[in-house]
């Protein structure tokens, strides 16, 4: 029928259960039971994702806020404390496309400006 | 913003042709302390598996950059740990070249020659890396027949939800399934399972991405066909 979904080389008992949601029919047991399961696993599984994505931005704003206060100006760049946690949580941020604030921009210039320049002089150059 | 949005990266830039990696002698004898490391072998295979197509401009995350110092012109750093483990390599259009592996905070006055040393290494001074020998890796195993009809069940399921289907959209738009695994790990009963492991078991990602699209397109049609149908007035009114 053309107003129904093509399932493409879907299994029969998964037609089933989405027709079945379709047209707003009952559930069997199994059925039910198999769709319980799933959103609690979404859940727990989005909770994590969200924990994990909180956790980035506290450590963000730890680092920033001692960037931010001179705490790191005449450390050596490469003993600053959780920096190499705080690039990782950084790229992740980034990669969620989220926009990059003009303070963190400066920030990643000044630790690869004083990273580049610390190794330089240790290789010799 | 939601939750999948947030854990998908965004698509990586079409793919160039595939780098071979080589590497020195010395990075071969700096590596072997980090064998036994597997977050550092990890990391190592990420960045090669990023580096053999990504634009030699493109950064692999936060921790890579360009010399800037004239000596080093052309030389590239990733500080597999910041501040500390420190991996010096070179990409040209056919190779990636990996030169040492250096632990900052062991470096001395020995490596005042590191950029005389870099200066003569010759294409002779490389020989063929391959990280999965090194380290012993093993291929995964990939999808049963039964769990990738599972996937492709799921695919459908999220299509045919509001929500779901949204992140799929993301997904496609992206060309990353990062925010999507928790669907297909929970559809193949698989915790573990990894994307890379996912994408080869459909053949590799633009047919999996060809699969999202016909399910999205299959569902698709019917809600427009709905929708045009309501927007059609059943009466002429003259």
């Amino acid at each position: 029928m053309m107003s129904q979904p093509i399932y493409d080389g879907v299994s029969e008992a998964t037609v089933n259960l989405l027709e079945a949601k379709r047209l707003g029919l009952p559930l069997t047991e199994d059925q039910q039971a198999k769709q319980n399961r799933r959103a609690t696993y979404l859940s727990e599984q989005r909770k994590v994702a969200a924990d994990h994505m909180l956790a980035a931005f506290t450590l963000i704003e730890q680092v920033e806020t001692a960037f931010a206060s001179g705490a790191y100006d005449d450390m050596d760049i490469f003993d600053v404390p959780k920096l190499d946690a705080y690039l990782d949580a950084v790229a992740v941020v980034e990669a969620s496309g989220a926009p990059m604030p003009p303070h963190r921009k400066m920030i990643l210039l000044d630790i690869q400006r004083r990273s580049s320049a610390l190794l330089e002089q240790k290789l010799g150059v | 913003m939601r939750f999948w949005e947030i854990a998908s990266p965004p698509a990586k830039a079409v793919v160039q042709p595939n780098r071979s990696v080589v590497a020195t002698r010395r990075f071969l004898k700096d590596l072997k302390p980090f064998l036994g490391n597997p977050e550092v072998i990890k990391t190592l295979r990420d960045f090669l598996a990023f580096r053999k197509t990504a634009k030699p401009t493109e950064q692999f995350g936060k921790k890579d950059a360009p010399f800037t110092n004239d000596k080093m012109r052309g030389f590239w750093h990733l500080h597999i740990v910041f501040g500390t483990i420190i991996l010096i390599y070179q990409v040209t259009p056919a190779e990636v070249r990996l030169i040492a592996i250096i632990n900052h905070k062991l470096l001395d006055v020995k490596n005042k020659n590191f950029p005389n040393w870099l200066e003569s290494l010759t294409t002779e001074d490389f020989q063929p890396f391959d990280i999965d020998e090194i380290s012993g890796h093993e291929e995964p195993e990939g999808l049963s027949q039964d769990q990738k009809q599972a996937v492709r069940d799921e695919l459908y399921s999220m299509a045919s939800n509001t929500e779901e289907r949204q992140m799929l959209d993301f997904a496609l738009k992206r060309q990353n399934i990062t925010g999507l695994m928790p669907n297909f790990r929970f559809a193949t009963d698989d915790d573990k399972l990894d994307p890379n492991v996912l994408l080869a078991a459909f053949g590799n990602q633009d047919s999996f991405f060809k699969l999202v699209s016909d399910a999205l397109q299959n569902t698709r049609m019917r809600e427009q066909r709905r929708l045009l149908d309501r927007s059609r007035p059943r009466h002429r009114l003259i």
